[in-house]
């Protein structure tokens, strides 16, 4: 089963442009996108029509991380995600050219921050993407399935097209 | 239009199962097992469209398959196979008129079935 | 990557070559416009590629149907293996999806693909595919041909190629698309009869709709492709509608609004 993601260029632009911003304490900025997903014949697709940055006054002061957010940011993504019915993911940056990774740091401490999502909107795919300068790399959580899938695509639909991330 | 909850519970005991959706403006019923008494097929999925979408008709009613009335009736299919909300649907020629209540409407548009 | 094949492409940018091999796309429609653009997709390294049609070739489509035979009238051979046998000549490891029968009875893979390719007859076919297509978020490059009669005066040949980006006007925004269009075409519905179609402009308008295709993944003209072009065939020429002009195309699409979560995805239905 794959995992495709969409956005529009524009909203691409809008993402990176805000996670580039520097914070005042923060290494990292982070937000959440939001979409709808498809059953396609492969697997599933999320469209991503939105996106909210975190509050700068939201993020936790901790050095020994990039950025950490706190249970009131958590709740209004989740609070969003429901008022919508809504996909939700998890969306940072590494501001280097080439395949992100997720950092043991993230692995660790994101996918519990995605869990609740699972029981507000139970019909819809949750994950975390992590963008670099010109590709993307991510992790979803379909509904009905406990593990995480890798996203094998993400394309950015616009003029010129940009097909990042794994390609299957 | 909002469907509301008085013009579901108004077409209820036709269909085994309802549910809504507004897509570009128009709202649409889904009638999961609607009852064609006298036809073949007796039952079958329906889709209520209470919009124009640029045809013409000011509302319409499309179905999961064609359906064969009980009478003779040469019914105009000039819809088929058309994707509505991620299902495909048939659809006759039949105008039946906006403003018209929920019930009113799929009772005009049943016309030809019945 | 360039080979020696795709030499004379260079000009296209070092990473075309892995664009046409890493992009998925599908062709709807493999008449006189699809399989022109079959054809071409082929030439330049698609590598990816979704066919999809109902017919069967006949003796009236070999005025037209690129690729076709007269063997393969004979047979009947369908519109889609025709499509498939051109793409494997001329690349043998492309990976061509055939998608017998109408696209919507495969929605779920298209629905998978980067670019639809619409070759489709008639304007509720064009409404029904854009309203998938936007849904899904995929770019729709649209083409199709018409000639009109009148009595007493030359036949007027028209066609059109537009692209239909999700967040950017919509065939409804540019007029192409409208109620009146619509409610005479269900009027005449069964009545229409066999449509004049030719090879030569179904040419231009596929090489016109491959061309953005390939600008769109590449970016090498560094210009933005066109949107709309209309095609006059009496004095062969392409080029956006002068009525273009008058259209705000920075204006958000109102028809497929690109921020309402409801407009994408699986559509919900609320239970009552």
């Amino acid at each position: 089963m794959t995992v495709h993601v969409r956005l529009t260029s524009a909203l691409y632009k809008d993402i990176r442009a805000d996670l580039e911003r520097p914070h005042e304490f923060a290494a990292e900025r982070v937000g959440f996108a939001y979409g709808r997903q498809a059953l396609t014949s492969s697997g599933v697709l999320v469209i991503v029509i939105a996106f909210d940055p975190v509050a700068d006054s939201d993020y936790e002061d901790d050095p020994s991380v990039g950025a950490r957010i706190g249970a009131p940011a958590i709740n209004k993504a989740l609070q969003r995600a429901a008022s919508l019915g809504a996909a939700a993911f998890h969306v940072h940056a590494h501001l280097h050219a080439g395949p992100p990774r997720f950092s043991r740091t993230d692995l660790a401490q994101l996918p519990p921050v995605m869990e609740p999502f699972a029981h507000i909107v139970s019909n819809q795919t949750r994950g975390l993407l992590v963008f670099s300068d010109d590709d993307c790399t991510g992790l979803a959580w379909v509904p009905g399935e406990r593990s995480s899938r890798r996203v094998s695509a993400v394309t950015v639909v616009g003029s010129p097209m940009q097909l990042i991330g794994v390609r299957r | 239009m909002m469907v509301t909850d008085h013009d579901i519970d108004s077409i209820r005991p036709v269909c085994a199962s309802l549910s809504t959706c507004v897509a570009g403006q128009v709202d649409y019923v889904l009638m999961v097992g609607l009852h064609l008494p006298g036809c073949r097929p007796a039952e079958c999925d329906a889709l209520l469209c209470l919009g124009d979408r640029g045809e013409g008709y000011p509302t319409r009613l499309f179905f999961a398959q064609e359906i064969t009335p009980p009478k003779p009736y040469n019914l105009n299919w000039n819809a088929r196979g058309v994707h509505i909300l991620g299902r495909s649907w048939y659809a006759y020629s039949w105008k039946v008129p906006a403003g018209l209540s929920v019930q009113e409407t799929l009772q005009q548009h049943l016309r030809p079935l019945q | 990557m360039t080979t020696e094949r795709t030499s004379r492409q260079s000009f296209l940018g070092d990473h075309s070559d892995d664009q046409f091999a890493r992009v998925s796309v599908a062709v709807l429609g493999l008449g006189g416009g699809g399989s022109h653009i079959v054809q071409q997709l082929g030439h330049i390294g698609f590598s990816r590629i979704g066919i999809c049609d109902p017919d069967v070739a006949e003796e009236s489509n070999l005025n037209r149907l690129v690729g076709a035979t007269e063997k393969d009238v004979e047979v009947g051979a369908r519109k889609v293996d025709i499509a498939s046998r051109m793409i494997k000549g001329l690349r043998g490891t492309a990976k061509v999806q055939v998608l017998f029968g109408r696209w919507e009875e495969h929605a779920n893979t298209i629905a998978d693909v980067d670019l639809i390719f619409g070759c489709l007859d008639g304007y509720a076919a064009r409404r029904d595919l854009e309203s998938f297509a936007r849904r899904h978020l995929i770019p729709l490059i649209d083409i199709g041909m018409d000639v009109h009669r009148a009595d007493g005066a030359a036949p007027q040949m028209s066609g059109q190629v537009i692209v239909s980006m999700p967040g950017g006007p919509c065939m409804w925004c540019l007029n192409y698309l409208n109620n009146v269009v619509l409610t005479r075409e269900a009027e005449k519905y069964g009545a229409a009869g066999p449509r004049p179609q030719v090879v030569w402009p179904n040419g231009i308008l596929a090489s016109a709709a491959v061309g953005i295709a390939v600008d769109l993944l590449t970016g090498w003209t560094q210009q933005r492709p066109p949107i709309y072009l209309e095609l006059d065939g009496n004095s062969l020429t392409l080029a956006p509608p002068a009525r273009l002009a008058l259209y705000d195309l920075q204006k958000p699409c109102r028809h497929f609004p690109a921020d309402d979560v409801d407009h994408h995805g699986d559509p919900v239905f609320k239970v009552r």
